[in-house]
């Protein structure tokens, strides 16, 4: 091969090099896993025998227990509320407190403290507030005179107490993502707007929201995937109960894969579960993306 | 060649040397348990110690406190395929035959057969061995810290809300001292976990029926209403207010009957030293069998069952690392070491003639409370068997707390368990025990 042949090689083949660390660090940590995510979704496998191949076994018996829809389910109201109210909340309480006030940075503060604090010791504090007898939550209520709520001891109220716990904690980050976006804002943009008449909410939907939607959209993307995720408060405020009333589809796997040790219907709802957030970010990217206003 | 001879020489101090501090080096084994504190922990720690002073320089055992049974045994799986399970662990004797299925475990018939042929598996109870037996004949763990569920009475309510203090016999007793004591206090009066096996004690002791059939491949679901009477009476208990429903947000039965705050409680036998440790001096403690149904002939009909953990060997450890483990085994499972714990804690005596002892008969004597769960072991009836039980056992749970906490009608929670048994068991619901 001549100097020149050679050089021309090489030049053909650097990209790929400069590439390939990259390249294989995302198929080991990332293509790997889904790989052998979704092969152990057709094996019957308990981590100590072999495992043996069963088709789609594994995706039939999830798909016949009422169990696994209902995680599904719960999961779907888990994430619909979640990142619905909480997003709706959270933009509202940015533009409230959007002014850079002495109380209003104080409040900011505060409401990023539960962010910042482990969700155990979450957890742990509203099951005590939420305690059916003598909880703080059911004394405010009784104040009100509202009959007392059984919260997480009931199936009727057990998820939208998780719901509340989950908002709380995050609603100081979202809000305080939201605040950084507002200050990007323009300011010109308001005054040409007051000039022109429009009230406040034309301003929230006209300026504000268009000039902020790549924040928003991020965080919809981002919150969604964690609230399909949904765990910790789960495992640690109600264990799925009762019954299996706060059951959601990891925890679903949890349970299949750790406590019974069935690795194959894990991996089938592990599968499923990729599906559904691939499928709604698919969506999310399809839909709204083109509604993304940047600048 | 003299550089050679001096080095071969120089090879041979070294390879003798380092053989010499092999042989010095004690064989490490872990032992998992499922005991973090209290009187229970404490045993295990003084059996522990006492072995490793009894075998110093030969096996040093290390006892590592992980969890609840469920949980030790599932990072013991996770663990197998890296080696990095223990050599022997607590399993929950319930259990046993579901464990073996995983894998994990040495078949002990073979390994004693092959290694200790003097070792007599008959020194045990026969009963408590049904859990760690199959039919193939094959013993995959030995009795430890074997449990039965007695009753706790705090005899300063009883006497408070019906003139004189006594520990009920039948469940028609408790429901007496219920109304009594919701009447006068306007609170529940007894209270247990919301767990099938709890269920089951109903289905035997309120319906009269049995719960699983014998060779438990089927749930006898609908044989005589016998399910369908126990979760009336459960219900009518819960409706009434004189059950103490669990909480997820409040302190369970236990802690509630320490504080004084529930007359009767049915729990393990394990907690025993605890509960009397913690209300002595504070109020008077009655320890009593479980209630059982009242007969026609006025007799009470008892069915209780046993719990509690079993001890397994590990089988992919080395043949040095089993022989070291079988030996901390046999001497934790010894009729010494289960005679001191059981007094120590409360937990069942479990071989043939602890019940003679001068060691059990004195403290049986100085404290009756440590003889009742060992006379109440003459009620035992084992309707809760099944080499599906730890699937089961998730989902029937489901099940009873949907039942006890949400208000799930019997109809609906008949259907449920239905779904359950057709779903797992190969031969769903049958209407035959045998």
């Amino acid at each position: 091969m001549n100097p020149v042949s050679r050089n021309r090689f090489w030049v053909r083949l650097r990209p790929y090099v400069f590439v390939m660390p990259a390249m294989i660090f995302i198929f080991t940590f990332v293509l790997y896993p889904v790989i052998e995510l979704i092969m152990r979704s057709f094996q019957q496998w308990n981590m100590v025998k072999p495992p043996k191949w069963v088709g789609f076994d594994n995706y039939a018996y999830n798909f016949r227990k009422k169990e696994f829809w209902d995680a599904i389910w719960h999961t779907c109201i888990y994430a619909v509320s979640v990142v619905g109210i909480g997003m709706t909340l959270a933009s509202i309480i940015a533009v409230w407190l959007s002014k850079n006030t002495f109380i209003n940075d104080l409040t900011r503060t505060i409401m990023f403290m539960p962010h910042i604090i482990s969700l155990l010791s979450v957890a742990m504090v509203w099951t005590w507030i939420m305690n059916k007898d003598n909880g703080l939550l059911n004394i405010v209520l009784g104040f009100f005179k509202i009959p007392p709520l059984k919260w997480i001891d009931s199936s009727d109220t057990a998820l939208m107490s998780i719901i509340i716990v989950s908002m709380w904690k995050g609603m100081g980050y979202d809000v305080l993502l939201i605040f950084a976006a507002l200050q990007t804002v323009p300011k010109d943009l308001f005054e040409a707007a007051d000039l022109d008449g429009a009230g406040p909410v034309t301003r929230f939907v006209k300026i504000t929201v268009p000039m902020i939607s790549p924040q928003l959209f991020m965080l919809l993307v981002t919150s969604t995937i964690g609230s399909f995720k949904v765990f910790e408060s789960v495992s640690i405020m109600t264990k799925g109960g009762p019954g299996t009333s706060t059951q959601v589809l990891v925890y679903f796997i949890y349970k299949q894969a750790f406590i019974v040790n069935k690795i194959g219907l894990a991996a089938a709802a592990g599968v499923v579960l990729m599906f559904i957030v691939g499928i709604t970010t698919v969506i999310y990217f399809g839909v709204l993306s083109r509604r993304v206003h940047y600048q | 060649m003299k550089k050679a001879a001096a080095l071969f020489l120089a090879l041979v101090m070294v390879l003798s040397l380092a053989s010499f501090a092999h042989a010095e080096e004690p064989v490490e084994v872990v032992f998992w348990h499922s005991w973090g504190s209290g009187a229970n922990f404490e045993a295990i720690e003084e059996l522990t110690n006492a072995f490793n002073a009894e075998y110093e320089g030969k096996i040093h055992v290390s006892a590592q406190y992980i969890g609840g049974y469920g949980d030790t045994l599932s990072k013991s799986i996770v663990g197998y395929a890296g080696g990095d399970n223990p050599t022997v662990s607590v399993v929950d004797a319930c259990m046993t035959l579901n464990a073996a299925e995983y894998g994990i475990m040495e078949d002990l018939a073979a390994y004693i057969k092959a290694n200790d042929p003097e070792y007599d598996v008959g020194q045990f109870f026969p009963g408590m061995m049904i859990f760690s037996t199959d039919v193939e004949g094959h013993v995959w763990s030995l009795p430890f810290a074997r449990s039965t569920q007695v009753m706790y009475v705090n005899m300063d309510l009883i006497a408070q809300c019906m003139g004189e203090a006594f520990i009920p016999q039948s469940w028609d007793d408790i429901w007496k001292i219920c109304e009594a004591y919701k009447a006068q206090t306007g609170e529940p009066a007894y209270s247990h976990g919301d767990d099938s096996g709890w269920f089951s004690f109903y289905v035997a002791t309120v319906g009269f029926g049995e719960y699983y059939n014998k060779a438990g491949t089927g749930a006898c679901l609908y044989m005589n209403d016998a399910w369908e009477k126990a979760l009336t009476a459960w219900r009518n208990a819960i409706e009434m207010g004189w059950y103490s429903v669990p909480s997820l947000s409040t302190a369970g039965p236990t802690d509630m009957f320490m504080a004084g705050k529930l007359p009767i409680i049915f729990a393990s036998t394990g907690i025993l030293t605890r509960v009397l440790t913690e209300t002595k001096d504070v109020f008077n403690v009655g320890v009593g069998y479980l209630p059982g149904g009242l007969l026609e002939n006025g007799s009470v009909y008892r069915c209780v069952q046993t719990g509690g953990a079993n001890l397994y060997l590990a089988n992919n450890k080395s043949a040095e690392e089993q022989a070291a483990g079988w030996e901390f085994l046999k001497y934790m499972t010894s009729y010494d070491a289960n005679i001191y714990y059981a007094l120590k804690t409360g937990y069942l005596i479990n071989h043939v003639g602890a019940e003679e002892n001068e060691e059990v008969l004195a403290k049986w004597a100085e404290q009756p409370e440590f003889r009742v769960s060992y006379d109440q072991l003459q009620f035992v009836h084992e309707t809760y068997v099944s080499k599906y039980c730890s699937e089961l056992d998730l989902e029937e749970t489901d099940v009873i707390t949907a039942f006890v906490m949400d208000g799930v009608s019997v109809a609906d929670t008949l259907a449920a368990f239905d779904n359950v048994y057709t779903s797992i068991f190969p031969d769903g619901v049958v209407d035959t025990y045998e």
